[in-house]
């Protein structure tokens, strides 16, 4: 009998202590993670892991530009409170991280939907929970053929991206009846820009010699860029991670294959040209936001300086550090353009309503409206250089001439 | 000059030797603990990387010549598989095999947590010890680096098979992965040997993460690699040295003359999945591999 | 000390649930966690549902692990293979109540399949089958773009019987719920009986089973298939309740992490898988709330937390299967032996 009565109390106790954490969360709010003098924001991005390189930096910037805000007093006397969620890049990890910064953390908004995988995740919960959201990953299959109503990004995809750095060799260089090999990664990101790939081969009727893939993951690409020199390309496009650029940059050094490459914006890191060394002499890319290095422009400037101030180890501002800078930026000028009397509806009509939307240099003018969230925004080929280390831009700012949207 | 044929067949056998001997080395770790202590070491990959960075730690934070830091490093691993193996898996003799499984995949966990803690996610590049400018000869070009990692390759063959062979720490060794408890009754201290296999073990990963970062770049996703492990250890034959590095070289090779030749017909996807296919066949033609022995058991 | 607890009628002998005192602990669970979930936040009933997903899941591998002892580090496959049964058969107009089933026997024959080397290959062999066949099947949703449309995933449509569409973490709590009661009972009787009682025997010495006449080549299939179709029923689940489903939703970590549940829980115990899932659906979540308290007094800490997150989840996971290797079941075994036999408890 004492045994049962000891079982007993042992778990009403337990039912107790379950009943009182409830209590913290029953709580009455009107609108979620707006206060009189605070709005909440919340980050999703892999911040360990081997995308950390990627997700940490989009935390750390959306937090900077948003502490440079309160440093000038906020928006409408609301400072901005950034809680940022690892996802560990794992979809079910991102879903609960999201569920925690909307249902515990109140967020107000979100900052950051992580990468294309995680974004397509947990996007029924967005839409299902009225959350306006930037994504950093202009991705084809989030944004097209019809947008999620709460989830914004900005620039051109990876298919867009290809067919500019085709449209560069075919009208800037002027290059008559190119021959053209293509390498890509075997997912859904390499996927994408060989669409564009294709699609710029059948418009342009163009010479296809040679096109090779690798998985995600592969330690070694040698005989893929052996296949490539063996067909004799003039140009290699590529839509492949950094690490795999490096390799490629690597191994084409070795082979003595000397044509110019081409790849997407995502592998413009400043850490391809270090690692690479010299062999990175004839890499290129289709960049759509400003370089770390171009000082003189006023946003960028504003950028280093608001970066600076927590004193980081890296100096030079990396790639996606920008790129959520811009969609901290955009998120920004929502919330102003709301008012006083902030809502997420008003704050999603606002940034949709954005209509040339400058960011003072950063990238081309964004604007927004009810079919697109992901507008396409002026892109620039930029060329690595090993002796600086840093990118220059060897072209002016533009759009492809190929428009694959059919709008 | 030989003809563009065979030079493109012998440039495709010697990146695969490279390639296969980084994953000889995975494997040649990972059998030497599964071999001595029968545990299914799920953190080799990540021992790699914790090997290369702390030799990076050494060359570019402490700027110690390279030769020093490699004797460092190797010290260091050593140091971290013994203690590893006295915290974490000497409580677990005699425990079911899955709890202990269990424990290195904890341990893998743990490490990434530290590697990422320490030195961060931003790519870096592992400091050269071999000159970058590729080597040419007859028409085929060699990079200093991957040469460099098929003769270490080489050279780490020919020391364990003596070793094994001929040392007295080495035949202790193989007693112990042969039969415990006789091992027990002839004296041998069977907790210093698991102590030594897992330093050994940690010594053989760093030499792979270094040489794997170098080929590559360094960075914590590096230790990735360890899946390749399974096709190289059950070509091989699961406790057979020889054989998990005969086993690693092998999938290397096939892989990239699959990769040059097959996949130009078919639109690519053969190279990824050669190691697996290889797998499936060995598992159907003679599941103990190579070298390994059919394991018998007794009622 | 139990007294004065004796059975009086084989009904009573059979029954699933002994004495009263765990009926009504049970009762009072099930009552208490309904009404939780009544009141509290989607985070937590999201958390609560991944948990009854997750036993699902655990309990099929238990039974094909811990019960039967094949060894199976491919499980995140039979998943993968009821998600995207089950996301396809929706998505071409099957109805979620005929498509869940359906989805689970797909899984159950490529389980069948999977089990046919298991009557050659033992141990270590079988591991490695079993993980290539996890990677084949990653690989196929990866490829086949026109059947699972690649790594780009698919959507998926709701759960929706008779017209109730379970799009909420409420809602879909009591879709969940029963079926994985359901599921608990179902294998907690199937190890009760002759076919559980063979698979034991299996496990410990097969051998001597087959001596004694145990059909070596129909258990171990049968284990298989009954552990394939659990794997498939959670798999479809996820993919309804998630709403989206791509190949790296079940990739090799996947199938490490149900072992670690069954591991962490109790191999060979129903109880342990229900432990092993909910501990590790609940212990990252746990550790996430951990900067939230530091983020006051040390936020530099709190900033860098996420890899002192795998650190301590490392930590924990190594420290658990050392302290006590048996896991969760064998902890909970001893509270209840020091109970029984207080104070006597040597």
């Amino acid at each position: 009998m004492k045994v049962k009565i000891k079982l007993f109390v042992i778990f009403s106790c337990f039912m107790v202590v379950i009943y009182g954490s409830l209590v913290k969360t029953i709580s009455a709010a009107d609108e979620p993670g707006v206060t009189k003098d605070k709005i909440i924001i919340g980050t999703l991005s892999p911040l360990t892991g081997p995308i950390a390189m990627v997700g940490i930096p989009i935390a750390d910037a959306v937090k900077d530009y948003f502490a440079s805000i309160n440093d000038q007093g906020g928006i409408y006397g609301r400072k901005i409170e950034v809680i940022s969620e690892d996802d560990k890049y794992e979809p079910p990890q991102a879903i609960a991280s999201l569920k925690k910064l909307i249902d515990r953390d109140k967020i107000f908004a979100c900052a950051s939907t992580s990468g294309t995988p995680i974004t397509s995740a947990v996007a029924p919960t967005v839409e299902r929970e009225k959350l306006p959201s930037m994504a950093p990953i202009p991705a084809y299959g989030i944004f097209e053929p019809k947008p999620p109503k709460y989830i914004f990004a900005y620039g051109p995809f990876y298919a867009d991206q290809v067919i500019f750095n085709i449209e560069y060799i075919l009208f800037t260089l002027k290059t008559r009846d190119p021959k053209l090999a293509f390498f890509y990664q075997d997912d859904d990101f390499g996927q994408d820009g060989y669409r564009g790939f294709k699609a710029a081969v059948e418009k342009y009727k163009l010479n296809v010699v040679a096109t090779e893939k690798y998985t995600r993951g592969a330690i070694d690409i040698s005989s893929q860029v052996l296949n490539i020199k063996r067909a004799n390309p003039d140009f290699l496009i590529i839509t492949a991670i950094p690490s795999h650029s490096i390799m490629l940059l690597k191994e084409a050094k070795k082979l003595g294959l000397t044509i110019p490459i081409f790849s997407c914006a995502n592998a413009r890191l400043e850490e391809v040209i270090k690692v690479s060394g010299d062999a990175a002499d004839i890499y290129h890319c289709a960049e759509y936001t400003a370089l770390p290095n171009e000082t003189n422009v006023p946003g960028m400037a504003k950028l280093i300086r608001n970066r600076d101030k927590r004193n980081p180890v890296e100096k030079v501002p990396p790639k996606y550090y920008i790129l959520s800078y811009v969609n901290a930026l955009i998120l920004g000028e929502g919330i102003k353009n709301a008012g006083k009397d902030l809502t997420r509806e008003k704050l999603r009509s606002a940034i949709e309503s954005l209509k040339d939307f400058s960011t003072e240099g950063l990238t081309g003018s964004i604007s927004y409206s009810q079919n697109d969230h992901c507008p396409m925004t002026a892109m620039r080929v930029v060329k690595a250089n090993s002796k600086t280390g840093y990118y220059e831009p060897i072209t002016d700012w533009g759009l492809t001439k190929l428009n694959l949207k059919q709008k | 000059m030989i003809s563009e044929g065979i030079g493109n067949f012998l440039q495709l056998v010697l990146s695969g030797l490279a390639v296969g001997s980084v994953y000889a080395i995975v494997a040649l770790g990972f059998v030497i603990i599964y071999k001595a202590t029968d545990v299914f070491n799920f953190a080799q990959g990540e021992l790699m990387t914790l090997g290369a960075f702390i030799c990076y730690f050494f060359i570019v934070q402490l700027h110690i010549p390279t030769i020093w830091a490699f004797l460092l490093t190797f010290v260091t691993t050593a140091l971290i598989g013994m203690i590893t193996e006295e915290l974490f898996f000497k409580p677990l003799v005699g425990e079911p095999i899955f709890s202990v499984i269990m424990v290195t995949v904890g341990l893998s966990i743990f490490l990434k947590g530290v590697v990422g803690l320490l030195w961060g996610y931003m790519i870096k590049k592992f400091p050269a010890f071999v000159s970058e400018n590729p080597i040419s000869f007859a028409g085929i070009v060699i990079s200093p680096v991957h040469l460099a990692t098929i003769i270490i390759t080489g050279i780490l063959i020919v020391i364990f098979a003596l070793f094994f062979k001929f040392s007295v720490m080495g035949i202790a060794m193989r007693a112990v992965a042969n039969d415990q408890d006789a091992s027990l009754l002839m004296g041998i201290s069977v907790r210093r040997i698991f102590g030594l296999s897992w330093a050994i073990s940690a010594i053989v990963a760093s030499i792979g993460g270094i040489l794997l970062s170098s080929i590559t770049i360094l960075h914590p996703s590096s230790s990735f690699v360890g899946i390749k492990v399974f096709p190289a250890v059950v070509l091989g034959g699961l406790d057979s040295i020889p054989g998990a590095i005969l086993g690693g070289i092998i999938i290397g090779v096939v892989e990239n003359l699959a990769g040059g030749y097959i996949d130009p017909l078919v639109g690519g996807g053969v190279k990824e999945i050669t190691a697996f296919v290889i797998l499936i066949m060995i598992m159907m033609i003679r599941p103990f591999g190579l070298f390994g022995k059919e394991e018998i058991e007794r009622v | 000390m139990r007294s004065g607890d004796f059975k009086t009628s084989y009904a009573e002998d059979i029954a699933l649930l002994q004495t009263t005192l765990i009926k009504v602990c049970i009762g009072i669970f099930v009552i208490s966690l309904i009404g939780f979930v009544l009141i509290a936040d989607k985070y937590s009933i999201y958390i609560i549902n991944l948990s009854a997903i997750a036993t699902i899941g655990s309990l099929g591998i238990n039974l094909l692990t811990g019960f039967t002892g094949q060894i199976s580090v491919g499980h995140a496959g039979f998943l993968a293979i009821g998600a995207y049964s089950s996301a396809i058969l929706t998505k071409s107009g099957f109805p979620f109540l005929v498509a869940l089933p359906l989805a689970g026997l797909i899984s159950t024959i490529a389980g069948l399949l999977v089990g046919i080397p298991s009557l050659k290959l033992k141990g270590l062999y079988l591991a490695i089958t079993t993980f290539a066949f996890g990677f084949i099947v990653e690989h196929l949703a990866n490829s086949w773009i026109s059947l699972t449309n690649g790594a780009q995933g698919m959507e998926v449509s709701p759960a929706n019987i008779f017209g109730i569409n379970f799009d909420t973490d409420k809602k879909f709590f009591f879709l969940v719920f029963p079926l994985t009661a359901f599921a608990i009972i179902f294998a907690r009787n199937l190890v009760r009986s002759k076919t559980g009682r063979a698979w034991i025997a299996i496990r410990d010495r097969d051998i001597a089973a087959e001596t004694i006449g145990i059909d070596l080549y129909r258990y171990k299939l049968s284990s298989f298939a009954v552990s394939s179709f659990y794997a498939g029923i959670a798999g479809g689940l996820i993919a309804h309740y998630i709403q989206y489903i791509g190949p790296t939703h079940f990739e090799l970590l996947v199938s490490v992490q149900y072992l670690a549940m069954i591991i962490i829980g109790g191999l060979g115990s129903i109880l342990g898988s229900i432990f092993g899932a909910v501990f590790m659906t609940v212990l990252p979540e746990f550790l996430k709330l951990i900067p939230d308290l530091l983020r006051g007094s040390y936020p530099i800490v709190a900033e860098k937390f996420a890899d002192i997150n795998l650190i301590l989840y490392g930590l924990i996971i190594m420290l658990f299967v050392i302290i006590e290797p048996k896991g969760l079941n064998g902890i909970w075994n001893n509270v209840k032996v020091y109970w029984r036999m207080w104070p006597y408890t040597h």
